[in-house]
């Protein structure tokens, strides 16, 4: 009987593992989208980027009410305030990035080439920052997520194009980036598919758990819970911590990977960003 | 199962008489015990907050000379760090089972 199980479970597991082997993040998309297209079939697949708002009528019903005054409000108009101010050596962020930094959100993070890494937007902003003789911004809050939700604002509506080069290096961090999303962790023992994948939809302590499919989309975004902004690592770092995990640097690999990979299974949504969430 | 039970109080006994017995200089190897395996968690991106945190409630109860306290909390940051360490091991292979096909 138990030899019956044991190999049924490497029967099982075999393939996976195989798969695992070389990444195919084009193959990893089609099966991550027609997952949740097929477990929720009347939820289009724009609609994710609503996350928890498509699964909770009150909440629903609550957000419509708030979007009449968006709480983001006054991070914009102060992110727009912050990316358009001269450095003191008379340039600007608009000189960093193509199209002067408007409309661009939608192909971040980005693999650079040079360095062999993945650059998310916020990081792009700091690299910008250090170029121009300026400190790096904290990348979880504050002006940070103000400049980041003036960037995607600018983006709103465009569609989500994280395309991962064929380069070992790109290949590697996008596999990276998906290890950590499937491995459990931390005291509790849960991966963020865990609660993202095969608990989406589902309330936990009064929260609905959002989808990883568009997870990203409305980032930054104003949290009543936190009372400011806060960028997508703010939510990686809260969600590792509700696990008992000690969570990782903002600007690090493991981070970096990570944002690569789930942005990257969001490819053809919408941005809309910046949001607002409960 | 007899057998696994004395196994279990064989490998607690000791344990709990040295942390009875607590000195410093007991409580101090256990805490440079403890903190390779705090490394290697951390080495393999998976440190549990609650292994930081027993390490610093023994480096505290050290310096106020609670050795035994310091010793039974090294004890437990260890252990707590050797659970995580072995959850990483694994995941290496298991997490493949929870991409959705
Ligand atoms: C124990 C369940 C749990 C795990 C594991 C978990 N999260 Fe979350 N996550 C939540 C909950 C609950 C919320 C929303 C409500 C809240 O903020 O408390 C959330 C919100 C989010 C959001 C924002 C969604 C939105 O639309 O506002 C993102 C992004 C996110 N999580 C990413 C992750 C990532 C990446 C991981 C793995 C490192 C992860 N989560 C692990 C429970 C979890």
């Amino acid at each position: 009987m138990k030899f019956a199980y044991l190999a049924l479970a490497l029967l099982v597991m075999t393939p996976g593992a195989l798969a695992s082997n070389k990444p195919d993040p084009a193959s990893d998309l089609k099966a991550f989208q027609g997952y949740f297209l097929k477990r929720f079939p009347k939820i289009p697949l724009a609609a994710y980027v609503n996350g928890p708002y498509d699964f909770s009528k009150s909440e629903r019903a609550q957000w419509k009410q708030i979007m009449e005054f968006p709480p983001y409000q006054f991070a914009l108009d102060h992110g727009r305030k912050l990316f358009e101010a001269k450095f003191p050596n008379g340039k600007s962020y608009a000189a960093c990035f193509p199209h002067g930094g408007i409309g661009i959100a939608q192909n971040y993070p980005m693999f650079d080439p040079k360095t062999g890494r993945v650059v998310t937007l916020g990081i792009a902003v700091n690299r910008c920052r250090v170029a121009n003789g300026l400190g790096k911004l904290k990348l979880t809050t504050g002006p940070m997520a103000d400049i980041l939700a003036y960037m995607t604002d600018t983006s709103r509506g465009k569609t989500i194009d994280v395309t991962v080069p064929d380069n070992p290096k790109a290949l590697a961090a996008y596999q990276a980036g998906k290890q950590y999303f499937y491995s459990r962790r931390g005291q509790l023992n849960f991966s963020c598919a865990s609660c993202h994948v095969q608990a989406a939809g589902m309330h936990l302590r009064g929260n609905v758990l959002a989808p990883a499919l568009g997870i990203t989309a409305s980032f930054p975004l104003y949290r009543s819970k936190w009372g400011n902004m806060g960028t997508l690592v703010r939510r990686f770092i809260g969600c590792n911590k509700k696990v008992r995990s000690v969570p990782d640097k903002p600007d690090s690999a493991a981070y970096r990977d990570l944002a690569y990979f789930l942005t990257s299974m969001s490819d053809g949504l919408p941005i809309a960003g910046p949001g607002a969430r409960p | 199962m007899k057998p696994i039970v004395a196994i279990l109080i064989a490998l607690a006994l000791p344990a709990a008489a040295s942390a009875a017995g607590a000195t410093k200089a007991s409580a101090a190897r256990e805490i440079a015990l403890a903190k390779p395996k705090l490394r290697v968690a951390a080495s393999m991106n998976d440190q549990w907050t609650p292994t930081v945190a027993a390490l610093k409630q023994a480096e505290t109860a050290e310096r106020k000379g609670d050795f035994a306290t310091a010793q039974a909390k090294a004890m437990r940051a260890r252990k707590l760090a050797e659970l995580s360490i072995a959850q990483a091991m694994q995941q290496k292979k298991l997490w493949v089972n929870e991409v959705p096909r």
